[in-house]
């Protein structure tokens, strides 16, 4: 359907056998629309389908936002809620989930590293470069200090019992798969790979 | 403890969704619905004229809906074997016009009230009581092929209205278990055409989307969020009239240009996919200006 407001007028305008609004006697009907619409511009908004980041439950979720990506408008989160079609969740969220909008908004979500200082009481923004270097150093110094490879009969055990790690829902195959050899391969036990935070 | 009770405000967990892939008509209900509902939207439209007209033909299908005559429904066999090359039971293809539909279009010919109507369409309707079968099988064919020439325009909307009354009243006796999704998702499970537009329910199915069939009135479920014309879920957005009220939006593709319109019953109970579309055209024009093409036409108003 070639639904312009240029061919619309033209129609109304007396053009014949243009449509069937036109072709049964209704050309003003046509044109009225078309003068309708003048005043008035599209609003834009998206949905998009995402997963929850809380838990292993995984629950589809459905974020609307407003603005227009092409058009480096900024863009806004405006609501959230269970995804109808997830065959997991049907529209539904836990009250965690529920609050997933004021956790996007939130004033104190943490969207870059910072570091306080041995002895500091306040946090400094720091680069990503930064914080894994130091990250990496304490993990390699630490388990250079308390790594056992074997036991007190002799038994190669390889376990590294003073560090662990909490790694977060929503990952797919691939990054569990990647996440568990990285772990256990440097001989961490303390493991838990869900977000029971 | 000072034996308070703290106080939250409302948190909405949402209600789930029940699982359903199709609702069949409710013949022959459906046409009284949508004479009542678009009676109510005529009234303040630009094209109050035109929705005017659709308002005495819904009446009209209420009425034609109840005439005699027998409809046949695909044997159980023609159902089985169409499920399992996932082709639709009913397709519009194999149809061959019946005395059912001609007496269906004869009637709503000759009980629209002419009151108040233009001249063009009293001849029309009065050309249409007059014409042989053979004319009103063409016309039926020329719509069901999506071929209608230029001067068959007026006279075709009212054998689409009677091909909607034949084509809801076999859908709404098929065994609804027996209808699944074909392969083109974006088309009816029952007869093959495309859909009108879609609805987010609020009702057991709460939030997700049904498309409406333009022909046979079926309802089915289509995943929210993806383009009903290419399926991408990645470029889809909404438009809609700035200030609106949030009940008729456009679904835009920006990977196959095209759009569809969704209406959102949650903020409306009363939407009806086809009066509603009628009732939006404004919103149509507003979008095909933008640069989207619509993804099928309403039956009603088939080419511009």
């Amino acid at each position: 359907m070639e639904l312009d407001r240029r061919s619309f007028l033209k129609a109304g305008g007396g053009a014949a056998l243009a449509s069937s609004m036109a072709v049964l006697g209704f050309g003003e009907d046509q044109k009225a629309l078309a003068q309708a619409v003048r005043p008035f511009k599209l609003a834009r908004t998206t949905e998009t389908r995402n997963t929850c980041p809380y838990c292993s439950v995984s629950c589809g979720i459905l974020m609307y936002s407003l603005g227009d990506k092409s058009k480096n408008a900024k863009q806004e989160v405006i609501h959230i809620e269970g995804d109808p079609d997830h065959p997991v969740n049907r529209g539904t969220l836990c009250p965690k989930g529920a609050g997933l909008l004021d956790f996007v908004h939130s004033k104190t979500r943490t969207k870059y590293p910072l570091h306080r200082k041995p002895g500091s009481d306040k946090w400094e923004r720091v680069s990503w470069d930064f914080a894994l270097d130091r990250i990496t150093k304490l993990m390699k110094e630490d388990r250079d200090k308390n790594f056992v490879a074997t036991n007190p009969e002799g038994v190669t055990v390889n376990r590294w019992l003073t560090t662990g790690m909490l790694a977060a829902s929503a990952t797919t195959n691939e990054t569990a798969f990647m996440t568990w050899k990285t772990v256990r391969s440097l001989g961490m036990v303390v493991f838990d790979n869900q977000a029971r935070v | 403890m000072s034996g308070q009770t703290p106080q939250f405000g409302d948190l909405s967990i949402g209600k789930a969704a029940a699982d359903e892939f199709v609702r069949l008509p409710r013949y022959p209900a459906l046409f009284e619905i949508r004479a009542a509902r678009m009676k109510t939207l005529a009234a303040a439209n630009p094209a109050a004229g035109f929705l005017g007209l659709m308002v005495r033909v819904f009446s009209a299908q209420a009425d034609a809906s109840l005439l005699a005559g027998e409809v046949v429904p695909p044997s159980a066999e023609a159902i089985a074997r169409a499920r399992e090359h996932a082709m639709p039971p009913i397709a519009t293809d194999s149809w061959v016009p019946t005395a059912t539909y001609r007496a269906a279009l004869r009637f709503i010919a000759a009980n629209i009230s002419r009151d108040g109507l233009p001249q063009a369409t009293i001849d029309v309707l009065a050309g249409l009581g007059e014409a042989p079968d053979e004319h009103l099988d063409n016309l039926a064919r020329a719509h069901l092929e999506s071929a209608i020439p230029p001067h068959w325009q007026g006279e075709a909307i009212f054998a689409v209205a009677a091909l909607q009354v034949e084509f809801a009243r076999i859908a709404s006796l098929l065994p609804k278990e027996a209808i699944k999704p074909l392969d083109a998702p974006g088309l009816c499970p029952c007869c093959g055409s495309p859909p009108v537009a879609g609805v987010v329910v609020a009702d057991h199915a709460f939030g997700r989307r049904f498309l409406s069939c333009g022909l046979c009135s079926t309802s089915w479920h289509y995943v929210r969020v993806a383009c009903i014309t290419c399926g991408t879920e990645k470029d889809v957005a909404y438009q809609e009239i700035e200030g609106g009220d949030g009940v008729a939006k456009c679904e835009s593709c920006d990977d196959c240009r095209t759009y569809s319109k969704i209406f959102y019953q949650q903020k409306n109970m009363a939407v009806e996919a086809l009066c509603d579309d009628l009732a939006t055209l404004s919103l149509d024009l507003m979008v095909n200006n933008a640069g989207w093409k619509r993804h099928a036409p309403n039956p009603f108003v088939p080419v511009i």
